[in-house]
């Protein structure tokens, strides 16, 4: 699949840095916008996956007593389904814009550790494949994507289902935190001159907030994984109640994680819908502190929630008390967003292409999800929703309504940028007429079949419920939403290999990743650019409009040290301008490396070791040494070519 | 180049969804219902329910108006002389009304919640003379002990109506969640701890209810029942239990084998009874052996049913604690199954 982009993309170039071409160049890849690409591809590939995986659900539960599927084999289903969209699909697809585009946005020609972006990817890719590799023996995971304690313990799960999923999510794990870090770094120290932190897009905001959430959340589900590996692996009982361990624990350690992920998934589609919205409105963002400091506000307050998952664990009055309110806390920050956006719109030119609809449904959808997220921040309302449908159709208005929404905005939005060709229009919107109409139809029935007291996870489920009709027409949905996605790859097919040549700048964009050729040169931009506005590309191109930039003095002012030298720059009347010296500067590349993919195998033997425990635990020892010496090679290669090699190419 | 949404589409898509609200308001028979006042503790519940609904409703509406209105408004206008929009960026005015009107709407929400938790969980006193039931929840049957009275069931809920009952709840193996939606919320049952809930029925009959916290292979089937009876016919109901009437009922033994806890792990085909973690029992009776060790007849089934790991050690089976009752009906409807 990877080959194909690289087809659409080839392009000849008179420039010092020609595209390499072949699968060992992707292998070997260390440039942020192919790693994206792979990023973006691999996740869609498991999004199909996670769909297909969705669909077997449905089918099962189109009829009362079905037998389609076996209890196991459902149970397998809805963890795989789950685990799937979240790590597999949502972040990694929200991974590949954070990679194509961030640097592209902050005029930087990669990012800050290209080798490390690489290893990440890499990991990925094996943890994916080792957390899917039980269904090829028939036993995937099957306790929940929350996989609750004590259900895990070798006592209730004495299989290999829960080895999977321990060893899977470590390895994911090590995978997310590596890019977080990355994503930090780069965000913070490789902006262009004069790109304040109230000048970065919102996008990149969105993603700076997300990398925080990452490094801060993910360790303990690390932590929480980790116990749980030692319960299975080497016979300790921190989970099991007879030997004196707490079940509880697991809830807790898993919802510190579990809560601020739902904002690791959803802030990247708030991003990417903050930059299509000014952008098909013809109006810069409205609100643009506020709309930041809401995600970072959501940020903060997604920590101080997770127990609003535990309500009915019999924490107690005081406890249940002071969740629900943080909770209901949430939806200050997040409406006020949903109103910025509303207000951006307002007054704008709308121009409603495929990006565009995609972002306005996800305003509208999420809103749905958001208000039904109070709902359950009660706890009293909550004991009569929990574990119900209802919970399942609040979910789906969040991550779907809302993050999917946001991401498949996003593909089309970048996709004449990341590939060079435009998509076929119409196609885009037959995409998303049927996504919309067939979302609703699979999920607003769930609304009331859970208010009808129909439990989740259910494989099977008696007439006389009043819950036949609607799960009929909940199954009948995906089958819409199927046909959407099928409508969505031949468009992508049809676009890559035959679509028109896009233009550089095809929406009139704001942001500096319009300012670049489509697709972009393997170094970005031949010269750094100087920004000194929060739209720089409008600035340059309307300076009659936003050109005098008094608003952005204003309200940066933490902006006045960094726009010094931009200010004293000849040509500071454009917002992207070209410091007239960069000329001489040579451009700098690193160069293709095989040793993260090295490391990658290492460090996912290592774990694999652990299910696969053959001969003293071989696959664990090839895991170290390969692991060891990947790191060594990786440390002692050089990062760059001599920089008079490349002096000669200018 | 215009590009106009289909409205067509999108009234239709309202329409859809008005009209599957109306559809499901208008269900009748939806005997697992959240939306219920059968007890008491149900319409605490609802007392907060109700106001978020409606808090809901006003801000769905309000908001979905504004963002439709912003649509159909500002669609495909002709630019300005500059060719662009007013460049608009931001109004703290604006940013701090919508701040603080949802904040006043989380108020409402958040004083009547508050004032229920603490309803929700305080248990009952003496005064309340409320009737302690101890619930122990196993993979895939909720069991009953009526400590004080020295009964045990599995799978019914015999509950006298009007008067409080003060549930204690565990497991005995991994966690589970009662939850009865006529009869209000849940609470789970978790190994190792006692957590308490409270009910008052405020009207007799059955009420279904099933497992809601994800258990394992049998999970779908870890259903139960309610039953409230009026004052009276709970006293004949405990009496019946402590001292049975001999000889079995076939259609009684059926009725628990579907609703009790054998349908949790058995299926007998034709009947809604689909478990799948014991053996398929269609045709019990014309079996050989029963559990493969011991003659199919009636003292040995009988046996089994009162412990079956006293009759095969190691079996997944687990002792019930079936009622003298519960026994003589089953082996009358098991040796029905030819």
């Amino acid at each position: 699949m990877a080959t194909q982009v690289a087809v659409g993309q080839a392009r000849v170039e008179a420039e010092p840095f020609a595209q390499p071409r072949g699968l060992w160049s992707w292998l070997t890849t260390i440039d942020h916008k192919r790693i994206g690409i792979l990023y973006g591809v691999t996740a869609l590939l498991f999004f199909f996956i996670g769909g297909i995986e969705a669909m077997l659900i449905r089918v099962q539960l189109a009829a009362p007593n079905n037998d389609f599927v076996s209890a196991d084999q459902f149970n397998q289903l809805f963890t795989m389904h789950a685990l799937t969209m979240i790590f597999l699909g949502v972040m990694p697809l929200s991974s590949a814009f954070f990679n194509f585009i961030i640097p592209l946005q902050i005029g930087a020609r990669d990012v800050a550790f290209p080798r490390l972006n690489a290893f990440s990817y890499w990991v990925f890719l094996l943890g994916a494949l080792l957390l899917n590799a039980g269904w090829f023996f028939g036993e995937a995971p099957n306790t929940g994507w929350f996989s609750y304690a004590n259900l895990t313990s070798p006592a209730y799960s004495p299989g290999h289902n829960v080895d999977y999923f321990v060893l899977g999510l470590q390895v994911l794990g090590i995978s997310s935190l590596a890019a977080a870090f990355n994503f930090l770094v780069t965000i913070i120290n490789m902006r262009a001159p004069g790109m304040s932190m109230m000048r970065l897009p919102v996008f990149t905001w969105m993603t700076l907030i997300t990398s925080i959430l990452i490094v801060l959340a993910f360790p303990a589900l690390t932590v929480g994984v980790t116990l749980l590996m030692f319960d299975r692996f080497f016979s300790t009982n921190f989970f099991i109640p007879a030997a004196g361990g707490s079940p509880l624990l697991w809830q807790h350690l898993f919802w510190v994680f579990g809560h601020p992920e739902v904002y690791i998934l959803i802030l990247p589609a708030f991003g990417i819908i903050s930059e299509i919205l000014p952008t098909f409105s013809r109006k810069p963002l409205f609100g643009y502190s506020a709309v930041v400091f809401a995600g970072a506000g959501i940020a903060v307050l997604g920590f101080g929630v997770w127990a609003h998952h535990m309500f009915t664990v019999g924490m107690g009055p005081v406890p249940n008390a002071v969740f629900s309110i943080a909770t209901m806390l949430i939806a200050l920050p997040t409406g006020v967003k949903i109103f910025n956006w509303i207000g951006t719109m307002y007054g704008g030119h709308l121009d409603f292409r495929t990006p565009m609809l995609f972002a306005v449904a996800l305003v509208g959808m999420f809103i749905i999800g958001g208000l039904s997220g109070v709902m359950h921040a009660s706890p009293p309302v909550d004991s009569q929703q929990q574990d119900s449908y209802f919970i399942v159709a609040h979910l789906h208005y969040v991550l779907f309504g809302g993050s999917i929404m946001g991401l498949f905005g996003g593909i089309y939005y970048w996709f004449p940028k990341i590939t060079g060709k435009m998509y076929k229009e119409a196609l885009g919107k037959l995409h998303f007429w049927l996504m919309l109409i067939g979302f609703n139809i699979t999920f607003f029935p769930m609304h009331w079949v859970g208010i009808e007291g129909m439990p989740r996870r259910i494989y099977t489920y008696n007439s006389g419920y009043g819950w036949d009709l609607w799960n009929l027409i909940s199954t009948i949905g995906v089958f819409v939403l199927a046909i959407g996605f099928v409508v969505f790859i031949v468009n992508m097919w049809l676009s890559v290999t035959l679509g028109e040549k896009a233009a550089d700048d095809p929406w009139d964009g704001a942001t500096l990743e319009w300012t670049t050729p489509s697709p972009p040169p393997l170094y970005n931009f031949k010269h750094t650019p100087r920004v000194t506005s929060r739209i720089p590309f409008w600035s340059q191109k309307y300076p009659e409009v936003y050109g005098d930039d008094d608003h952005f003095h204003h309200h940066a002012t933490d902006a006045a040290a960094d726009d010094h030298a931009a200010e004293h720059a000849p040509a500071s009347a454009h917002a992207v301008a070209h410091d007239e010296h960069a000329h001489e500067e040579a451009i700098h590349l690193p160069n293709p490396s095989y040793w993260p993919l090295v490391t990658a195998i290492g460090l996912t033997l290592v774990f694999a070791g652990f299910r696969w425990n053959y001969a003293y635990h071989a696959i664990t020892y090839i895991g170290v040494v390969t692991l060891v010496v990947g790191i060594y090679s990786w440390a002692l290669e050089p990062a760059m070519d001599d920089p008079a090699e490349h002096a000669e190419a200018h | 180049m215009v590009h106009r949404l289909p409205w067509r589409i999108v009234a239709a898509l309202a329409m859809l969804s008005v009209g599957v609200l109306l559809l499901g308001a208008c269900s009748s028979s939806a005997p697992q219902t959240t939306i219920s006042d059968a007890s008491v503790n149900n319409d605490r519940i609802w007392s907060v329910y109700t106001i978020i609904w409606i808090a809901a409703a006003v801000v769905f509406v309000a908001v979905e108006a504004l963002l439709v209105y912003t649509i159909i408004k500002f669609r495909n206008k002709p630019r300005t002389a500059h060719g662009r929009p007013v460049p608009v960026h931001g109004n703290t005015k604006l940013e701090i009304v919508w701040t603080i009107i949802p904040a006043v709407v989380l108020v409402v929400i958040a004083i009547p919640t508050l004032q229920i938790i603490a309803e929700l969980e305080k248990r009952p006193s003496e005064a309340d003379n409320p009737l302690e039931i101890s619930v122990i929840a196993h993979q895939f049957f909720f069991e009953f002990r009526y400590e004080d009275q020295g009964i045990r069931t599995t799978n019914e809920l015999h509950i006298p109506v009007n008067r409080k009952v003060d549930l204690v709840m565990t497991s005995n193996d991994v966690i589970h969640s009662l939850w009865a939606p006529r009869l209000g919320g849940k609470v789970d049952s978790i190994p190792g701890r006692n957590n308490h809930m409270w009910l008052e029925a405020k009207e007799t009959g059955e009420f279904d209810g099933q497992c809601a916290e994800f258990c394992g292979v049998g999970h779908a089937n870890m259903r139960f029942k309610v039953i409230v009876h009026d004052e009276a016919g709970f006293m004949a109901w405990m009496d019946e239990e402590l001292n049975p009437t001999p000889g079995g009922d076939a259609a009684a033994g059926e009725a628990f084998f579907l609703n009790g806890p054998c349908a949790g792990c058995h299926a007998i085909d034709g009947t809604t009874a689909a478990g799948t973690v014991g053996p398929n029992l269609t045709h019990f009776a014309s079996l050989p052996q029963i559990a493969g060790v011991v003659p199919n007849d009636e003292q040995n089934l009988r046996a089994w049913l009162a412990n079956p790991p006293a009759v095969k050690p190691g079996t997944g089976m687990p002792n019930l604690n079936l009622t003298p009752a519960q026994i003589d009906n089953l082996v009358a409807y098991l040796q029905s199954l030819k």
